[in-house]
């Protein structure tokens, strides 16, 4: 480790599966500019890619980043990334999840681990402190995720070692495969799972046995114990996301039938009510390092029903949202199997929602046939039916084959006017439930990643409990409710905030859940700022964090526009979500209006220097960032904007 | 010394101070708290490092206001049940 370089373990490890090279480069040279993680991830993507690449290509990299404060009590710093080019928006693929292996990278003595080209027989990756191997994998190819990571700690006579792997899905190239940290976090969206299976690396272990130091200790402790007074009281902890329930029925946030209405019907509202079934099958709580909430994941045994026995962790409000009411299903502790299902096949939960979703509503409408199902009745509700498509999807047998390309290409392969029905942004499945909250709306179509919430979407908007007064000065806007989820009013300015914002916690490794995402009271970039600051013996300001974070996005988009065809039209939100108002509901009638929304997606791009037309950012915006180069390379495919 | 602290979520976040108070940085390496992951069943055991034991060994914080497992613990009123039966066999022993 670098004697003079604090918070950081100092090196990038590069691991060759095509010809067995390892090693390993200073961190250094990309701090200032790229802080960590996935800003690092995104420069070496777009520095080393060559506009051929195609993201099964050997030469596509596979990127895993442990946030820049990992390692330390920081609070919320658990998080480690995967970037690489994505096979679901053929564009920039990330996805973050809670994780011990990236503790345990930064220990070994690695901020990143760059994984290139492709093994010839199927492999593991070992990391121990400086000893790297890549091990024969072939007795764990074809196993689920839990069966592998068992399998391999019994083999090492190890229960605690900790790993990321792949299951049957990525093995299978199924676009929206995940990668799964031990046996319940997922590496969510974007299909980094394929990438890993399609480099034939099966697991990556890591563990690490030095220390992480920081430049000013005291400072940097005590602003861990003043900042966790932040959560005293806090029930966020309780249900974890599924505390958002109630005010996701009241804003009509709730998915069910694809989309087709945006609230739970009234009569089962109490019925599926996650945090009951929560509460009923709670074992004890699963958390992660510096976790200011105490942990938002519970371990559940299901001890009655269809799927009795199963013993799991973890269940988030986005299996429940994206698969559950989705598809319409009764059953409450069926999000609970189909979560655990998916984490065992490597699976997307947002992709097996969304395609099944979509087929479902397309069998409703007389779109799809059994004659396309192999037989298959495609019924809203049926439970069965879900889980054994969610099984086909991983090993694409039957009609999962065609479900396995997310929904998007499923109706480019069905045709027939399907595509109406498939609910995605940039061809990626979408969760978000769009109509009635304009800032998520906003963050969530405008996505370089192809939807999701997790790099710009006003996540608040869609909490309860926050305080209108509270979001101004946090926000430092000066509109009557920053968190009016039905006005149009500073929501361009508030999703840029929560760019910036989702992309410093990214690159450190922060949860999104500790901090004023989901919570206006909880710690936000200030607070951050002095932990980092504090970490590295260097001042480094909310400013700064601004300038790093829309470096980041400019190369995001300049990357997406390399390698896809994205443009204004691309960051509109879904044709039903324009065409259609909300159906029932407390929001009944509400409908986006697609004069504001243009308007606000003009304000949007001139916020971000972007050219209006096109949405490409401008040579003068990229120069003030320090990307002359990506300036000139857009320039010459003449996607520089105007 | 080993207990069940069926309220544990397994952060692992004690370790990290632990190691702090003892070497003034940040590892699973350097702590004498183990969080250790008990078979299907909730919660975690917690193991105290004695002498004798590989790693360094717990000396109940001494220098510290609070035991900093305990301050940085978020499931804390077990945890201070644990320390409080630790410390007071420990006493015994030096005894």
């Amino acid at each position: 480790m670098s004697e003079h370089l604090y918070a950081y373990a100092g090196k990038i490890l590069r691991v060759n599966l095509s010809n067995g090279e390892i090693s390993t480069e200073p961190t250094t040279k990309y701090i200032d500019d790229w802080l960590g993680s996935t800003g690092i991830a995104i420069k070496i993507l777009y520095d080393e890619l060559q506009p051929w690449v195609t993201p099964y290509d050997p030469m596509n990299k596979l990127i895993f980043g442990a946030g820049a404060l990992l390692g330390t009590p920081a609070i919320g710093a658990n998080k480690m990334s995967v970037s690489t080019l994505g096979p679901v928006t053929g564009g920039w693929a990330s996805g973050l999840s809670d994780s011990y292996v990236g503790l345990h990278l930064k220990y070994a003595g690695y901020d990143l681990l760059v994984i290139e080209g492709k093994a010839s027989t199927p492999v593991y990756l070992w990391i121990e402190d400086e000893r790297i191997e890549i091990r024969d994998a072939s007795r764990l190819w074809g196993k689920t995720t839990w069966d592998a990571l068992d399998l391999i700690r019994e083999e090492l006579n190890d229960p605690d070692l900790h790993a990321v792997s792949i299951g049957p899905a990525g093995e299978n190239l199924v676009r929206g495969a995940c990668i799964i940290q031990d046996k319940n976090r997922a590496f969510g969206r974007c299909g980094t799972g394929a990438v890993m299976g399609s480099k034939n690396l099966k697991m990556i272990i890591a563990k690490g046995s030095h220390a992480i130091k920081v430049a000013q200790p005291e400072r940097f402790m005590q602003a861990v114990k003043e900042y966790r007074k932040l959560y005293e009281g806090s029930n966020l902890g309780k249900y974890g996301t599924l505390h958002c329930y109630g005010r996701k029925q009241e804003i009509s946030g709730n998915n069910w039938k694809n989309f087709q209405e945006s609230s739970i019907p009234e009569e089962l509202f109490e019925k599926i009510d996650p945090r009951i079934t929560v509460k009923k099958y709670e074992i004890g709580p699963e958390s992660f390092p510096g976790c200011g909430v105490g942990g938002c994941g519970r371990r559940l045994h299901i001890t009655e029903g269809p799927y009795k026995g199963l013993k799991t962790t973890s269940n988030q409000w986005e299996t429940f949202s994206t698969i559950q009411t989705r598809l319409a299903i009764e059953e409450p502790t069926f999000m609970v199997k189909a979560n655990a299902l998916c984490n065992q096949l490597g699976l997307d939960v947002n992709l097996v929602g969304g395609a099944i979703g979509w087929a479902m509503e397309c069998y409703q409408r007389g779109i799809i046939t059994e004659k396309d199902t192999g037989g298959m009745k495609l019924e809203w509700g049926d439970a069965a039916v879900a889980l054994e498509l969610a099984e086909k999807i991983a090993y694409r047998k039957g009609f999962g084959n065609i479900l396995a390309e997310g929904c998007a290409k499923a109706a480019q392969i069905i045709g027939r006017d399907s595509d109406y029905y498939a609910m995605h942004i940039k061809g990626q499945d979408l969760y978000e439930v769009l109509r009635g909250s304009v800032g998520w709306c906003l963050g969530t179509a405008t996505s370089t990643r192809g939807g999701g919430h997790t790099t710009g979407a006003l996540i608040t908007e869609t909490f309860p409990n926050n305080d209108k007064e509270k979001a101004r000065k946090v926000f430092n806007i000066d509109v009557d409710d920053p968190l009016d989820a039905l006005s149009y009013e500073g929501k361009a300015q508030l999703v840029k905030y929560m760019e910036v914002s989702h992309r410093i916690n990214n690159s450190l490794g922060i949860c999104h859940y500790n901090t004023i995402s989901v919570d206006i009271n909880f710690i936000n970039l200030p607070h951050i700022a002095e932990f980092y600051s504090a970490a590295i013996g260097r001042e480094v300001s909310v400013d700064d964090f601004e300038e790093i974070a829309m470096r980041q996005l400019n190369l995001e988009k300049a990357f997406n526009l390399r390698f896809t065809d994205f443009a204004r039209a691309d960051d509109l939100p879904t044709p039903r979500d324009l065409a259609e108002p909300i159906p029932s509901g407390k929001l009944r009638g509400w409908r986006i209006d697609r004069a504001e929304y243009d308007r606000l997606l003009d304000e949007y791009y001139e916020l971000h220097g972007w050219d209006k037309e096109t949405s490409y950012p401008t040579r003068a915006t990229l120069e003030k960032l320090g990307l002359k180069q990506v300036a000139d390379d857009l320039e010459k495919i003449n996607k520089l904007g105007k | 010394m080993k207990f069940d602290m069926p309220n544990c979520g397994g952060c692992k976040t004690c370790e990290l101070a632990c190691s702090f108070h003892h070497q003034g940085d940040f590892s699973f390496a350097a702590s004498s708290i183990k969080i250790i992951k008990k078979n299907g069943e909730a919660g975690y055991i917690v193991e105290l490092l004695e002498e004798g034991d590989a790693g360094i060994s717990c000396d109940c914080c001494v220098g510290e206001e609070i035991p900093l497992c305990l301050e940085h613990c978020a499931h804390s009123d077990f945890l201070r049940e644990i320390l409080e039966e630790f410390f007071s066999k420990r006493r015994q022993i030096a005894e």
